[in-house]
Order: structure tokens, then C-alpha cells, then sequence
């Protein structure tokens, strides 16, 4: 089977970090797990590089990060704001036009006679 | 608590983190937080690697095996903190120029109304200096202005529309820094030379805060461009 190998998720971390935060706030690790539960284990990347991502989604505004003790460790939960919401239906609708689009290219053609 | 063994796993973790580390300069705080957090994910990732059977030692080779170069990790939040400082800087002056402005204004009114002598600009003797220092003071206000607006906007929510446009916030707030120093220094010398020729003209309580004001920024826009890390240059 094919895996998604880190450049092909480039571009898209960010809406599959979104998605994975839609229902509802999760830390650094539970962020990976639920991606790769997800995805069937398809979602290849080095791990560490979804933290550099989350800081960058928190400045962005879309993510708001906190400490809470959590299974007796104390770790970064993230949760979606209203704008990472509203982006998250940004990102799939605009998902959904583009592999509508190449779907139908990539359709069998009848030959032209 | 801890076996041995667990000891191990926690010095591999440790290991790779210190190799983190040090691609990291930084804010020390901001550093120590990235560094707990990475920790945190390593150490869940052990665990679940144990879970299925892994020896503690060949779980965290595990867990730091797929987290990825650690020189490439500290690179991205190499990246980031410096666009977060930059971020940071740009908006302490923005916030800066208003308050600078009220100060200098304060000066110019209580030196007006307290020695009875007309506005600075306003006296012949004056003309040539401020002829050349307003306008160069007027430009480095709008440039300034400009590129620190521009380096915060860059550095929010148009950050997801151009990912791109946060690598340039580090130059536009340095020019904004540059014009905020500019502007400063012409204030200064301005003063010094009213202070040398007429200084029965100025008040000196207004005057002394604004002075204190400039010089503070001034101090500050030198800081953040030299030695605050992550530096911008």
C-alpha cells in the first residue's frame, strides 16, 4: 500500500493537525496516535515535526496551546479556536474541489474516434 | 521507582533532546518549555512502544528513531522562535510610537507654555536644522510604522493565506527597529542642540521624560537587534 511520505503530506500537515483537533482538545502524542488511527497507519513523518507545526498554528491564531496535568505528565494540550474552525472547513472544502477535479481528470476517457 | 532499565530509556531521550538543544538558542523560558514538551511526546512514545513488547532501551531507540533529526527539529523552532521574537519586537514598537510620540509632544507644548517662546520649528534662528530633521523624521515615522505593521500581520493569521510571508517578518522588523532608532537619535540631537543654544527654553520635567522615553527605545531597538536571542540578525 502506498504510504504518505512526508513531502507528499506537505502542505497538508496543517489541515490534518486541524482535523485532528476537531473533536476536541489532545496533547503532542495523542495529536500522532489519533493521525496515524486515522489514516490506517499511512501518515509516515518524523514524529518531532508536528511540534514545530503546532507552534506555528498557535501563533497563526488557529490553535490555542496550555499545560494541564494529564496521565500523570504534564503536557501541552492544544484545542482548535474559532478561526482554526473556520479554517479546517477552509481546508476541506477546498480538498474537496481539488480531488474532484483531479478525479475527473484522471478518469478513463473513451478514444476519440 | 524507575528500574534501571526505564533509566536507560530516559538517558537515551535525553541524549537525543541535548542533540535538540543544541540547535536551539533562544529565550531561555521558551526553550525549556519546547524542550518538556518534545520530552513528554518521547517519553509516551516509549511507552507505547513497551506496550507491544519492546525492551525499554529499544523502545526509546525506537521513539527517537522516528522523531527525526534532531538538528532539523531545532532548525523548525530555530525558524519559529525567531518569528515569534520578531513578531514580539515589531509590536512593542508599534506600541512604542505613540507613547514616544505623546512624550515629545508634552515637551514641545510644557517647553511652549512654561518659557512663553514660540514652537520649536516656529523660531528663525532654528529654521535649517528642523527644515531637514522634520522631514527626515516624518519619513522614518511612516517607514517605520509600516514595516512593523507589516511584520506583525505577517507573522498572525496571514501566516496560513502565505506561509511564506513569516521568513520576511525578521527584515521588516529590523527596518522598523532602524527607523525607530533613526527617529530617536534625531529627537535627541535636536534637543541637545535647543539645550546648547536656548536652554532657559525648555522645561525640564516634559523634556526629561520624553529624553528618558527616546533613549529607552533607543536602547531597546539596539538590544533586540544585537543581543536578545533569537537574534534577528
Amino acid at each position: 500500500m502506498l504510504r504518505m511520505r512526508a513531502e507528499t503530506l506537505k502542505g497538508h500537515l496543517d489541515g490534518l493537525l486541524l482535523a485532528s483537533l476537531e473533536a476536541g482538545p489532545r496533547h503532542g502524542y495523542a495529536i500522532l496516535e489519533a493521525l496515524r488511527a486515522a489514516s490506517g497507519g499511512q501518515v509516515d513523518l518524523p514524529t518531532g515535526t508536528i511540534y514545530p507545526a503546532l507552534h506555528r498554528l498557535e501563533r497563526a491564531g488557529l490553535v490555542k496551546g496550555s499545560w494541564s496535568q494529564t496521565g500523570g505528565r504534564r503536557r501541552r494540550l492544544y484545542r482548535l479556536t474559532a478561526a482554526g474552525r473556520r479554517a479546517l472547513a477552509e481546508e476541506r472544502s477546498s480538498w474537496r474541489e481539488f480531488s474532484a477535479a483531479i478525479t475527473t481528470l484522471l478518469k478513463p476517457q473513451p478514444l476519440s474516434p | 521507582m524507575t528500574t534501571p532499565e526505564q533509566e536507560q530509556d530516559v538517558r537515551t531521550i535525553d541524549a537525543y533532546l541535548a542533540r535538540v538543544a543544541e540547535g536551539l538558542p533562544g529565550p531561555r523560558r521558551a526553550r525549556a518549555a519546547i524542550l518538556a514538551e518534545l520530552r513528554v511526546g518521547l517519553l509516551d512514545a516509549a511507552e507505547t512502544h513497551r506496550q507491544v513488547g519492546l525492551s525499554p532501551s529499544a523502545a526509546a531507540r525506537a521513539a527517537t528513531g522516528e522523531f527525526g533529526d534532531p538538528t532539523q527539529i531545532a532548525a523548525a523552532f530555530r525558524a519559529e522562535l525567531t518569528t515569534v521574537s520578531a513578531r514580539r519586537i515589531a509590536l512593542i514598537l508599534l506600541a512604542s510610537a505613540p507613547l514616544i510620540a505623546l512624550a515629545w509632544a508634552g515637551a514641545a507644548v510644557g517647553s511652549h507654555l512654561s518659557a512663553r517662546y514660540v514652537l520649536p520649528w516656529q523660531s528663525p534662528s532654528a529654521a535649517p536644522a528642523w527644515h531637514i530633521a522634520l522631514p527626515v523624521a516624518a519619513i522614518a515615522l511612516v517607514v517605520g510604522v509600516c514595516a512593523a505593521v507589516a511584520a506583525v500581520a505577517a507573522t498572525g493569521r496571514l501566516t496560513r493565506w502565505f506561509p511564506d510571508c513569516a521568513r520576511f517578518a525578521p527584515a521588516s522588523t529590523i527596518a522598523a527597529g532602524i527607523a525607530a532608532a533613526a527617529l530617536d537619535v534625531i529627537l535627541l540631537v535636536l534637543l541637545a542642540r535647543q539645550l546648547a543654544r536656548a536652554p532657559t527654553t525648555l522645561d525640564a520635567t516634559p523634556v526629561t521624560i520624553a529624553a528618558v522615553a527616546s533613549t529607552a527605545r533607543l536602547l531597546f531597538a539596539r538590544q533586540a537587534m544585537r543581543g536578545a536571542p533569537p537574534r534577528l540578525v
